[in-house]
């Protein structure tokens, strides 16, 4: 098991330092010149001469590796440079905005499994049933919308139509609600149609039919095919926080929620350079860590698995 | 055994109904100028945010462009985005992950690990990214989606490969002297194509989704170009005042996606070969 993980650790080094430079790469490919962005963002007027001094200050003729190396080294150390726009810690924003985007995700993640899981267990035992189609047809929806058509709709239905909510998020309880919906509704789409699949698979594995057989009480078996589809569940579940990431980004935007995302639109609007690139940096690197904790709970789950060493 | 073959003749109708109707999309998409009732990109100040009416069957925008004739043109911008983004990124990493099963070695290693570093970026957040740096521009969404869109056919490539190596037929073929080339293209593509189509097509929908998302936000498809996304965006504020601009290109987007998206499901169904995602 120590083994494992001690190799996973170094897979994650290695795939850290590349994301890390591809990060950095894509901001010094970026068309313009850096000095000349800085100056922008914060509206000074720009000349030869300022440039020059600016991209002397800025280390920016250094040679390419040497600016990657010691970004990369203050990065470690916590430190993702200063805004453009308005001088303070790119991680200090990051950290502010990442209790915004993690009370969001959190919540609609959590929003997504708990009705997705009964939905899912309870179709898979009544296969076809009306609750079933309703079910599917709701699931199948939810897949197919865009996270951004989801908040416009519900903009429109719930807000402008029947007046039930404000159409700005404030950081209330009450604001939470819209947001966390269209985070929600596409991420339990796809949770019911993959759980209720892995379900019915174990349901028609034979040591189901063998309990219900020997008279093991129905509540009994679903324990054991719960136990069994745990694996896939989260899973699923793992592969839900790219979406929930990316997502945030978008719903975040419309809602004016202040989290992560926001940050980085904003970012991108006024060109804030180390702020996109802090945040790209950052949320890969959450990705990564959550996978890897994902990975390693597989063994946790199924003994079998810590024998090889090795999850899927 | 007669109800499983009802079922199998049951799917292969409902595949043919949705080919036709991925079929009736794709031509609107390629007619649309000819059957555009305005010019789409025609403004004016006397008919800003008109609702629907003989003239402009779907209302008009906060320009006052028509939104019939938008919705008509965002429909080629959506579909030929989409299915060109699905063939490009299809054939990239079909290639790639043949080669990587097939040598195996330094090859392999490369390919995989490079797959392995896009696949730590959340698909979005690179995308947003990417398309944020480079600016607006189809050609720019399409570059930012596709940056982490190949590595789902080159895994499956290479697993296929992988599997397919140790089939007598693959060993007969190599010890009658095929080139490496012949057996690739000849022995190994035809056997793996199934479960990679049926991935590409699940994967229409979701490319739809990610270019709209991007035009959405700004970054991808841009003004005075006609798109779904960049379309709802704009007429978000008009939402009170004009909901028809905001419903029309939304309701095309659902259509279209839930098409594309059960066309899919239909193509996997028939083939009968479990890929899930």
């Amino acid at each position: 098991m120590a083994k494992y993980i001690g190799k996973r650790l170094l897979h994650l080094v290695f795939i850290m330092i590349a994301v890390s430079f591809l990060t950095f790469l894509l901001m010094y490919l970026s068309p313009g010149d850096a000095a000349a962005k800085k100056l922008n963002a914060q509206g000074v007027a720009v000349s030869e001469e300022i440039i020059e001094k600016t991209r002397e200050e800025m280390g920016l003729n250094r040679p390419f590796l040497v600016q990657y190396g010691d970004w990369a080294l203050k990065a470690l150390r916590g430190d993702l440079g200063e805004s453009y726009k308005d001088g303070f810690a790119v991680a200090g924003k990051l950290a502010k905005g990442l209790r915004y985007t993690s009370i969001l995700a959190l919540t609609s993640l959590a929003l997504a499994f708990l009705v997705a899981l009964p939905l899912a267990i309870l179709t898979a035992l009544n296969k076809d049933s009306l609750l079933d189609d309703i079910t599917r047809l709701f699931s199948f929806a939810g897949n197919s919308l865009p996270n951004f058509l989801i908040s416009v709709l519900l903009m429109y239905f719930l807000c402008v139509k029947a007046k039930l909510l404000p159409l700005t998020a404030n950081e209330s309880v009450k604001g939470l609600i819209m947001p966390c919906l269209a985070l929600s509704i596409p991420i339990c789409g796809r949770f019911i149609r993959q759980f209720r699949a892995e379900f019915l698979e174990q349901l028609g594995r034979p040591y189901v039919s063998g309990a219900m057989l020997r008279g093991v009480k129905q509540r009994y078996v679903l324990g054991s095919v719960l136990h069994n589809a745990s694996i896939s569940i989260l899973t699923i579940v793992g592969l839900s926080i790219g979406t929930l990431l990316g997502g945030s980004v978008v719903i975040e935007t419309i809602f004016r929620w202040p989290g992560l995302g926001k940050l980085a639109m904003d970012a991108i609007t006024n060109r804030d350079y180390p702020v996109i690139q802090g945040f790209v940096l950052f949320t890969s690197t959450v990705y990564v860590v959550i996978n890897l904790i994902i990975d390693i709970c597989y063994s946790w789950i199924d003994p079998r698995l810590r024998k090889n060493g090795g999850g899927s | 055994m007669k109800k499983r073959i009802k079922t199998a003749a049951h799917l292969r109708r409902r595949l043919i109904v949705f080919l036709i109707l991925a079929g009736i999309l794709v031509a609107i998409s390629l007619i649309a100028p000819l059957i555009c009732p305005n010019d789409p990109n025609e403004t004016s100040a006397a008919n800003m945010n008109k609702a629907p009416c003989a003239e402009y069957p779907f209302g008009t925008d906060r320009y006052g462009r028509c939104i019939c004739s938008r919705v008509l043109m965002g429909a080629r911008t959506s579909i030929f985005s989409a299915v060109a983004l699905v063939g490009l990124t299809f054939i990239f990493g079909t290639v790639l992950g043949l080669l990587a099963g097939w040598y195996g070695g330094a090859v392999d290693t490369i390919v995989m690990r490079l797959a392995d570093i896009m696949l730590a970026f959340p698909q979005m957040v690179l995308a947003i990214a990417v398309a944020g740096i480079l600016g607006g521009g189809m050609g720019n969404a399409m570059l930012a989606m596709g940056i982490t869109g190949w590595t789902l056919y080159a895994r499956l490539a290479r697993a296929q490969v992988l599997a397919l190596k140790e089939e007598p037929y693959v060993h007969a073929a190599r010890l009658s002297g095929c080139s490496a080339w012949s057996i690739m293209t000849k022995t190994l593509l035809p056997n793996m194509l199934g479960p990679m189509l049926v991935t590409a097509a699940t994967q229409i929908g979701v490319m739809m989704i990610g270019i709209a998302g991007l035009s959405f936000l700004g970054i991808g498809v841009t003004e005075p170009h006609a798109e779904w996304g960049s379309m709802i965006n704009g007429s978000r504020a008009y939402l009170q005042l004009a909901p028809w601009a905001v419903l029309a290109p939304a309701i095309a987007t659902i259509i279209t996606v839930m098409t594309f998206n059960y066309l899919g499901d239909c193509v996997r169904d028939v083939l009968d070969v479990g890929v899930e995602r």
